[in-house]
């Protein structure tokens, strides 16, 4: 999300930093286990679930900068 | 679902990285994976839910709201592909333990619907006198 908002308080710049580092280790898990599964689908699907944490964590991020 | 709960996150993480976080010492197959990103994908629709309540700006709540729909769906799609492969068995709902539920849910709708009733013939009412104070001015 791009453009600026109104001035985070500091209750929503503290569960921002929740849901983003939140999203940042599911990321970081799902891509890990995304080279440990043996079945491929399954395999595809951890690294599915490993994207979307990323993109969820990159619109929070642009949010948070957003907010500046 | 109870069951999901037995997994836990810090053993789990442990035990990809060759930690000695397994309780079992046992290294974790396919179904013990999936099953741990089931509850992760639950952990954070929870949190979502939890913080769209507690965020005071409508652009947040509204980014929060958007990314629980979509965990929402991921988590599904684990769901699903553990179900296909009868790793999270689901069995129907016993016919008296649904005539149950449907007996008190169909006395509650009435209930609604009486007190819906109700409401409107107040409303009704206090026009009326509005009215007539209207006429009467």
């Amino acid at each position: 999300m791009q453009g600026s908002h109104a001035a985070l308080t500091s209750k929503d710049l503290s569960i921002l930093q929740v849901q983003m580092d939140a999203e940042f280790r599911a990321n970081r898990k799902a891509s890990a286990y995304a080279n440990t599964l043996s079945d491929p689908a399954l395999q595809g699907l951890a690294s599915t679930l490993a994207q979307h944490h990323k993109t969820r964590f990159d619109a929070l991020y642009s949010f948070l900068g957003g907010s500046k | 679902m109870a069951a999901n709960n037995n997994w836990n996150q810090n053993n789990s993480w442990n035990q990809i990285n060759g930690n000695s976080g397994a309780q079992d010492g046992q290294k974790w197959n396919d179904q013990d994976i999936i099953g741990d990103l089931l509850l992760q994908e639950k952990q954070i629709i929870n949190s979502y839910g939890q913080n769209i309540v507690e965020g005071s700006s409508d652009p947040l709540r509204g980014v929060f709201q958007a990314h629980l729909e979509q965990t929402a769906q991921d988590q599904f799609n684990v769901f699903q592909q553990m179900q296909q492969r009868g790793w999270y068995p689901t069995s129907p709902a016993k016919p008296e333990d649904l005539q149950t539920v449907t007996d008190t849910c169909t006395r509650h709708k009435g209930m609604l619907v009486q007190q819906s009733n109700r409401a409107a013939s107040t409303r009704a009412g206090s026009t009326a006198r509005s009215c007539t104070i209207c006429v009467m001015t």
